[in-house]
């Protein structure tokens, strides 16, 4: 290591980030890590163990040690160096450096993209996705199921979407994850769809995707995601004679079933008093503030019984319902059957 | 004067949960791992990494 390359990024592994930097002129150098901007999996812990070389018996707080390193980027792994490196030596770094390629490295990449773009003009290998994707996105923006699937299953000129891997399988992987992802930034998060969710159901659809081995089945999911985040942007939109403080009042108390949520604290968050929500609520949706929150709870109940294993001591508890005996109690005065009932009735086998 | 240069390693560790090693020469000194395991004395100067 000398001087030029001070600090710089070290190490083997590939989802185990280590960084160096030399304190000049003393024959010192500070190792930074094991730092990981990927979730830590068992696999990164084995690799980890492995490297350090650690004895059995200390395993276990080693990995205790592990879990605590906090993920970062590797941009902000690149600033923590930087900042040891100007503490130290009194230098700044350009970031960039860290990052950018040598000019030969820039030239022969350019070099080989300007061959296979003429190759792939010459042989008509061209993509004809993107005024179809933007149709696409716009109405799963819009939350219009029906629309959409008619759109769906509508005969147009096949679409050329250029080749993402080397394996079919692996490529189809690669369209889903586009997709998924276009599907989720330019149709949900504008359809009104929370942000943090959205995320959530991207990583979710993804990680199922990996799991598949027929290109079929990954189409498959791809229709189904596709319908689902049209669906919850659906969900988003304020239906006609809802004004928006009862509608962000609605999203609120939806989005808050698993605390204890009263009618103060949804008509705070939208600025206003308690008897002004609670009579717009009434006049615009027929239903009492109160109702409504008992409501929402209730249709999460449902859904974590037909969808999860959660005990009802449990669902009760996560709901924030007093007992588990009142939460049964109004769970059968709502829809007739006990919870237990409305799960052997709706549980997927 | 020179640095506390272990200081300033427990130091970084304790605020950013960042392991820290810190060599001379190529030789370990300290390492934020060896201290949290409890192995003491962590490094001598003549150990190598």
């Amino acid at each position: 290591m000398n001087e030029e390359n001070n600090p710089c990024f070290c190490g083997d592994y590939p989802d185990i980030e280590y960084g160096r930097i030399m304190v000049e002129g003393t024959g010192y150098d500070l190792i930074l890590g094991p730092v990981f901007s990927v979730p830590v999996t068992d696999e990164i812990i084995r690799q980890a163990v492995k490297g350090a070389a650690v004895p059995l018996e200390q395993r276990e707080l080693f990995i205790e040690m592990i879990y605590a390193v906090p993920r970062l980027s590797q941009t902000q792994f690149a600033q923590y160096l930087a900042l040891l490196h100007q503490c130290l030596n009194h230098k700044t770094v350009d970031m960039g450096k860290f990052f950018s390629e040598d000019d030969l490295d820039i030239r022969s990449r350019k070099e080989q993209q300007t061959g296979r773009m003429a190759e792939d003009q010459e042989e008509e290998n061209t993509h004809n996705s993107y005024y179809f994707e933007l149709e696409l996105y716009q109405l799963v923006k819009e939350g219009n199921t029906e629309k959409l699937k008619k759109f769906l299953s509508a005969t147009r000129p096949p679409l050329k979407e250029g080749k993402m891997a080397a394996s079919p399988l692996r490529h189809a992987k690669n369209v889903f994850i586009s997709v998924v992802t276009k599907a989720g930034m330019m149709g949900a998060i504008p359809g009104g769809v929370d942000v943090e969710k959205t995320y959530q159901l991207m990583d979710y659809y993804i990680q199922e995707c990996e799991q598949l081995t027929k290109i079929e089945r990954i189409n498959q999911l791809q229709y189904v995601m596709l319908m689902d985040f049209c669906q919850r942007s659906g969900e988003h939109h304020i239906p006609d004679g809802i004004s928006p403080d009862v509608y962000k009042c609605m999203t609120y108390i939806r989005e808050h079933t698993n605390e204890s949520i009263s009618i103060e604290d949804a008509a705070a968050h939208v600025n206003r008093s308690s008897s002004y929500m609670m009579k717009h609520f009434k006049s615009e949706l027929g239903i009492q503030m109160g109702a409504y929150i008992m409501r929402c709870k209730l249709e999460e109940a449902k859904s974590l019984l037909t969808y999860s294993e959660k005990s009802l001591a449990e669902i009760s508890s996560f709901l924030c319902f007093s007992s588990q005996s009142y939460f049964q109690n109004v769970f059968k005065k709502q829809y007739g059957v006990t919870p237990l009932q409305y799960r052997k009735q709706t549980k997927i086998r | 004067m020179e640095m506390d240069y272990i200081a300033l390693c427990r130091n970084f560790y304790s605020a950013t949960n960042i392991p820290v090693t810190l060599t001379k020469n190529d030789h370990a000194i300290y390492s934020s791992l060896h201290d949290i395991l409890g192995t003491t004395p962590v490094f001598t100067e003549n150990s190598s990494l």
